[in-house]
């Protein structure tokens, strides 16, 4: 039923529910749509180089525009697309040229100079290569500008032939003819729609894995948010199997629930200085090398405080929502307390524990003020997992997705690839995150119930 | 209560032990950082109590409207077949991790700040201070002459006028942006707001369904309408609880970090910036030395959020039947 029109604050109302709902999907499908825009493959040119075509991969965009990488001969390297767009033969104004086995192309006709400019080692190649495609172009055009009369010659012989694209360097707008042998054509690539979504994959991907760190940020978010969840999940149920089945009615039991109600609201950085203060640096001492550092042990373990909490609380939601007379029903059928549990009230309760122990992780997931102080790194320089025993790494600092965001944003504004890439590990955070929570409030409001 | 058997207490006592760390937790907790902590870090606490305080208070200033709205809507006026979706989509939104908000509000907010800051301003600040502006200001001469005299609209403009007038003298509302960069605490504020008013909202709307259905049935009945039900029922009934989650969720948002850090912790962005206590904590506790007096100082502050959330808490846990 729709609020009385006549009542000012029933508007504010729906003002505020429509405001928050719209609001907060809106700035989700904008982070979407920045990760997907800069994603977003546009029609190429699909480059035939002596019957062998070329990969050309879309990387995304920064200030210097679009970036693609091109692989298929040799290294691949990165190019920036509107080298590419100028490749088409109606604008003749770019080249790709062959030279001791390697393609290189002019990037829009705009040579820069290795100035230091760039930081990230794709740009540095991007600056190389462009750097010795211009001291060919200048030896091409002093040897046209001395009147080598060989030179002018095939230049001639080629442009009959339509074998020659012009070439303007630089800003000072000279032009000069060079012979491109090698391209057998120049012909424009369209991709469909759901080729344009496969490209947009394997863009995502590549962005992805663009830094070294991407996978294993992914690695030390999943692996610390998995410890933390299996340590925390038999401890917190257990817990709330006692407050609810077996602990009588009295202060042990009150002082038990509140002391969980309080260690639930307690802002997760507390337990970070926790976990940094007494498990680092009062017990981990007392371990090997590896462990006794900052790490993903240590970092899951404080993890796992500040979810026990969520967990035991929700758990016991869960377990006080069976209904009591299938209890008492079960007792008087002769059933111990351990047989009503195990047949009656673990059953009832089940979609409730599922729920707790997904809340519990989701919180494990989101927090990354505790990680900052337990063992996350920017670069860990090793990696959580390998093929040799005992297969996961605890020991040493670790990378994850939100310190990742969070030196991301550090370093605003970010690399040629930083936004998109940057973008990516904020959105599959937070969709793992509010996906996870979403699961859990599902469990917890069945379609059917109150 | 039925009589117990060997197992059952055998089944007691494991679950109470292996349930211990849970309760452990707090003690263990609070032991460790008193008994760690230095007096030298007491006055530090103290002074980046306000801070952290007005970040969690600005944060709330913008989600308690919008989540008890929203809750208020979801729960009374939606359709109960709409009222699922809903909540599962509340409870879902109030997951976005903080550093996530801290990139939306560096990467998507930030090139719009100055575009969003003033509907902002008017919406969350102008509009409410004007409507108590003027209704103070309704036993002054003028106003009360002019609605005499022209009517309640024209009442209402010099109301607003006035408002703004007032409004101007204050030297923060002066300058050339009508609102505080987003690196400041204000927009700290703005983006824990992100995630704090889903949580508001799927908070208040626990304690709105708690509420017995017959009390808006006999509502109904006896003639009000949807809104009055709401209005003069169920908000009354659900006010005291919807007051001390605020709490609770205040004290939570004092000690929010990573937004804090990202916007407005560093003392990179003063002079509109501010430390807290939790970007305090995380700057300075993996520099100090261990067992040094600059890492028992810093320790002071991490109490000082473990005092705040507990004395939040107080009202809730007093509200609850004792043994």
């Amino acid at each position: 039923m729709r609020p009385h029109p006549a009542e000012p604050l029933a508007v504010c109302v729906t003002g505020a529910f429509t405001l928050l709902v719209v609001g907060s999907l809106s700035i989700l499908c904008l982070l979407t749509f920045l990760v997907l825009s800069s994603a977003w493959p546009r029609d190429l040119e699909l480059i035939e180089i002596q019957g062998k075509t070329t990969c050309i991969e879309r990387l995304g965009s920064d200030a210097h525009g679009q970036w693609v990488r091109k692989s298929g001969q040799g290294d691949a390297w990165l190019l920036p697309a509107n080298a590419l767009d100028n490749a088409r033969p109606t604008r003749g104004y770019s080249a790709m040229l062959l030279q001791d086995g390697r393609w290189f192309c002019s990037p829009n006709l705009e040579l820069r100079e290795s100035d230091g400019g760039y930081s990230s080692p794709s740009s540095r190649e991007l600056v190389e290569s462009t750097a010795a495609f211009h001291q060919d172009l200048l030896r091409l055009h002093s040897n046209a500008r001395t009147g080598d009369t060989a030179a002018i010659a095939e230049s001639r012989r080629l442009h009959a032939l339509g074998k020659l694209l012009r070439i303007r360097i630089g800003n000072d707008s000279s032009r000069l003819e060079i012979p491109i042998q090698e391209i057998q054509s120049l012909r424009p690539d369209h991709p469909s729609f759901p080729e344009k979504i496969a490209i947009l994959v394997q863009t995502l991907a590549l962005q992805f894995r663009s830094s070294p760190s991407s996978f294993a940020s992914l690695t030390g978010t999943v692996l610390a948010t998995l410890l933390a969840t299996l340590l925390a999940s038999p401890l917190a149920i257990a817990a709330a199997i006692w407050l609810s089945e077996f602990s009588r009615p009295g202060k042990v039991a009150w002082l038990f629930r509140q002391s969980v109600q309080l260690l639930a609201g307690i802002p997760p950085v507390v337990f970070g200085a926790f976990g940094l203060v007494v498990l680092i640096r009062g017990a981990a001492p007392a371990l090997d090398a590896p462990l006794a550092t900052p790490s993903l042990l240590w970092a899951s373990l404080t993890l796992t405080f500040l979810a026990l909490p969520t967990v035991t609380r929700q758990a016991h939601i869960a377990l006080r929502q069976v209904p009591s007379h299938l209890r008492e029903a079960s007792l008087c059928s002769g059933a111990t307390r351990l047989q009503t549990l195990r047949h009656v009230v673990l059953p009832g309760a089940r979609r409730g524990l599922w729920a707790a122990i997904l809340m519990g992780s989701v919180q494990a997931l989101a927090e990354t003020a505790p990680l900052l102080l337990t063992g996350a790194v920017q670069l860990a320089g090793h990696p959580l997992l390998d093929g040799s025993a005992p297969w996961v790494h605890l020991g040493g600092g670790f990378e994850h997705l939100g310190t990742r965001i969070y030196h991301g944003i550090e370093q605003f504004p970010p690399g040629p690839l930083g936004t998109g890439a940057g973008s990516l590990a904020c959105l599959v955070l937070a969709a793992s995150a509010i996906a996870l929570r979403t699961w859990a409030a599902a469990l917890r409001h069945p379609r059917n119930g109150p | 209560m039925m009589e117990r058997g060997k197992g059952d207490r055998i089944a007691s006592a494991s679950f109470f032990l292996l349930g211990l760390p849970a309760t452990l937790a707090i003690p263990a907790i609070v032991i460790s950082l008193f008994s760690l902590a230095h007096p030298s870090g007491l006055s530090l606490a103290l002074s980046l109590v306000i801070p952290s305080l007005v970040i969690a208070g600005i944060a709330l200033a913008f989600s308690a409207p919008l989540g008890i709205g929203a809750a208020l809507f979801t729960s009374e006026f939606l359709h109960f077949r709409q009222r699922r979706p809903v909540t599962l989509l509340l409870e879902g939104l109030g997951a976005l991790p903080p550093v996530c908000a801290a990139w939306i509000a560096t990467l998507i907010l930030a090139p719009w700040w100055d575009a969003i800051s003033l509907p902002l301003f008017v919406f969350f600040i102008l509009t409410p201070a004007v409507f108590s502006m003027a209704s103070l200001a309704t036993p002054l001469i003028p106003v009360h002459l002019v609605d005499r005299l022209f009517g309640p609209k024209l009442a209402l403009l010099c109301s607003v006028l006035l408002g703004g007038c007032l409004l101007a003298c204050i030297p923060f509302f002066r300058g050339a942006s009508v609102l505080p960069p987003i690196h400041s605490s204000f927009g700290a504020g703005i983006a824990i707001s992100l995630f704090l008013a889903p949580k508001v909202a799927a908070r208040v709307l626990f304690h709105l369904t708690r509420i017995p259905d017959h009390l808006r049935e006999a509502s109904l009945t006896c003639g009000a309408t949807r809104w009055e039900t709401a209005r003069r029922v169920v908000v009354p009934r659900a006010i005291l609880p919807i007051g001390f989650t605020l709490l609770e969720l205040m004290a939570w948002a004092s000690g929010e970090t990573m937004v804090v850090l990202v916007l407005c912790g560093s003392p990179a962005q003063a002079p509109w910036g501010g430390a807290t206590l939790a970007s305090a904590l995380v700057l300075g506790l993996p520099e100090s030395i261990p067992s040094s007096i600059a890492q028992g100082g810093l320790l002071w502050s991490a109490l000082a959020l473990l005092i705040l959330s507990v004395l939040a808490q107080i009202p809730t846990a007093l509200r609850e039947p004792r043994p």
